[in-house]
């Protein structure tokens, strides 16, 4: 005979064996679904960083992309692709999971425990140094040819950065040297806050340099200022970028669109009338993509874009 | 009552539910019995058919040491918050309070902000040095000759923790873009980069943590009555509440290293299993850790499951699962505490 607590005991085990059992049978059942196999033809690509997803595509390689992260931006065309986390954060099982042949990224990428995961599956892990400078870059892209069998690309797409480099180099020059060069200032505007503004070593401070601009923000990092701080700074030129709006592209033309920024720009910043780049509007927004991935296709568009218009106010 | 009796093997059962689940949970479809095998041929070294490599990497580096690490972590948590609301008798109390969670974050976040290109490696162990020195000072400050007042080390916790806190917001202000997303991050603890030295060193305190707190079991049952009566007992209260804060630090600043912050489970398992047990030491320390193993390993596998194939941080999930249903306790049990 039993004590009844002794059955009680037997149906709670009995119980969640039963439960262990049927949770088993259906794992077992979605395993044989999506049947795993290494021998694709078919390149897949993981790609985790901005300015690396920026160069597969630029490269066109972005119908090998099975999986990007948070950082990376993507056309609208691109819609069934699996969005990973933050390109430090990378879960080890989740990208073995989409059994890419070649996983890319910056030396940001991490962590490191996952990294080791997928390197001893036999998975191409590459990370590029990230580039800060035109060697860097040119280095880069060469390299991205050669890992996805792109090298005509690659050779079409350093020409082509080359050549704006060359262009940004030749305005730089015209405006001589940053002492005589407008004044600059990049606000990374949030809503209902205090805008952040741009000090070296930031990606907005990269671009500006290279367009040969003179940042004016004379501190490292992003600090918040208040209105009267950037009046007393007298910027000739305002950047701003701008969250909210960064991903996704308006029907509006790119002069109207600027134009609007600015004028948002000043109701929501009155005093900002009284600099110089306020008082003849130039205000320019830059895209959220010319800030995360270092120098890239994005930022030396940016910079061209900066570059003439500094040549336009110096011309005032 | 008969509820007791049912728990120990219930609880056990569903340990081993969990971690049968655990291992055979992920992004990655390996079906259980292809997961138990590799864990089999992992632990024997035999090697069994039908494991493809990569799923035996993935189990050997990826979901083991997470299972081990999540349920090692869960199990410390647990405990060491039954030992502060035992110590303290203040059903409020939680690892956090003596100051370790806040003084590892800081000691976190000096290493991701000051240092960042030695914050791969030493993030751990700054987190566990800060934490382990906040709880002393904490402990100093509530020290006077005439003994360590429970009132005062409450107040002095909190107290160094705004501190810590004043210490991370100022960090956060100097910190670029990448530190400042990995100090988020990492303020809300993540089981993701299980590794087998934090699988070890987890495991290894919590069998330490678990003797020594059972051998206070008596102690802390005799406190519950009140201090003086538990000196009266012929107990060294002092000598004991140093020794379990101190326990409770090295616990606590361990787990936080390994995983950073994960909330909840040290504030709401005991009090579970206190409304099924009583406050009986010797039974609530055991069963305590075993629940937070079970609960720290179901949100660990819920959070690598709801947005895979990327993930979120544990922390979140048993904040999100804990803060609600302790509301839920508390309007239950509203009227023992009126």
């Amino acid at each position: 005979m039993f004590k009844p607590s002794q059955i009680l005991t037997r149906q709670v085990i009995s119980k969640s064996l039963l439960l262990s059992a049927s949770l088993l049978l259906t794992f077992n059942v979605s395993a044989h679904e999506d049947g795993h196999s290494h021998e694709q033809v078919q390149a897949r690509l993981v790609s985790a960083g901005a300015g690396v997803t920026e160069l597969v595509l630029a490269l066109d390689a972005g119908d090998e992309l099975v999986a990007v992260d948070s950082t990376s931006i993507l056309p609208s065309s691109i819609t069934k692709i699996e969005k990973l986390g933050y390109h430090r954060m990378l879960s080890a099982e989740g990208i073995l999971a989409l059994a890419p042949t070649l996983v890319l990224g910056t030396d940001a990428m991490g962590p490191e425990t996952t990294l080791k995961v997928l390197k001893s599956a036999d998975i191409k892990v590459i990370q590029l140094p990230t580039a800060n400078d035109r060697p860097q870059l040119l280095s880069n892209i060469d390299e991205m040819g050669k890992l996805l069998d792109r090298q005509p690309q690659a050779k079409q797409l350093k020409l082509k950065l080359q050549a704006s480099l060359d262009a940004i180099a030749a305005k730089k020059k015209q405006l001589g040297g940053i002492e005589k060069a407008p004044k600059v200032l990049f606000m990374l505007l949030q809503a209902d806050r205090p805008a952040r503004v741009g000090g070296e070593g930031t990606a907005a401070d990269i671009i500006i340099k290279l367009a040969g601009g003179n940042n004016i923000a004379n501190f490292s990092g992003y600090k918040s200022l208040s209105q009267e701080g950037i009046l007393s700074l007298q910027p000739d030129l305002i950047l701003i970028s701008n969250r909210s709006h960064g991903q996704t592209e308006t029907s509006m033309s790119h002069a109207d669109q600027a134009a609007s920024d600015a004028e948002k720009v000043l109701k929501a910043m009155p005093l900002l009338v009284h600099t110089p780049a306020g008082k003849n509007k130039h205000i320019q927004s830059i895209k959220p993509q010319a800030l995360l991935g270092g120098l890239g296709i994005s930022a030396i568009k940016a910079a061209d874009k900066l570059a003439s218009d500094l040549i336009d106010i110096k011309r005032y | 009552m008969n509820s007791q009796r049912w728990l120990w093997p219930g609880l056990i059962a569903l340990l081993v539910i969990t971690s049968l689940l655990s291992i055979s949970t992920g992004p990655l479809n390996i079906s259980p019995s292809t997961s138990l095998r590799a864990v089999i041929s992992w632990a024997t070294n035999y090697d069994l058919a039908n494991v493809a490599p990569y799923e035996q990497l993935v189990i050997n580096n990826v979901r083991l040491p997470r299972t081990l690490l999540a349920m090692a972590v869960g199990a410390i948590l647990a405990q060491c918050g039954a030992v502060m609301q035992g110590l303290f008798r203040n059903p409020l109390a939680d690892p956090g309070i003596i100051g370790v969670s806040s003084g590892a974050a800081l000691g976190a976040a000096i290493c991701i902000v000051m240092f960042p290109t030695a914050a791969e490696y030493w993030v751990a162990f700054s987190a566990f040095l800060a934490g382990l020195i906040t709880t002393l000072m904490v402990y100093r400050l509530a020290t006077s000759p005439t003994g360590t007042s429970v009132v005062l080390l409450l107040l002095s916790g909190v107290a160094v923790a705004s501190l810590a806190g004043a210490g991370i917001g100022v960090l956060t202000y100097m910190a670029n873009d990448m530190a400042l997303r990995d100090l988020t991050l990492w303020q809300m603890g993540s089981i993701a980069g299980a590794q087998w030295q934090y699988v070890i060193l987890t495991l290894v305190a919590l069998v330490v943590l678990s003797w020594h707190f059972n051998r206070s079991a008596k102690a802390l049952n005799a406190l519950l009555l009140g201090e003086s009566e538990a000196r009266h007992l012929g107990i060294d209260v002092d000598k004991l509440k140093f020794k379990l804060i101190l326990l409770c630090a090295l616990g606590v600043g361990i787990s936080v290293a390994a995983t950073g912050i994960i909330g909840f489970i040290g504030l709401v398992i005991p009090h579970l299993v206190r409304m099924v047990i009583g406050p009986d030491h010797k039974q609530l320390l055991p069963l305590s850790a075993l629940l937070g193993a079970i609960i720290l390993a179901m949100a660990d596998i819920g959070a690598r499951s709801l947005v895979a194939p990327s993930e979120l941080p544990v922390g979140l999930v048993t904040a999100l699962l804990g803060a609600p249903f302790f509301i839920f306790l508390l309007l239950k049990q509203r009227s023992k505490f009126l």
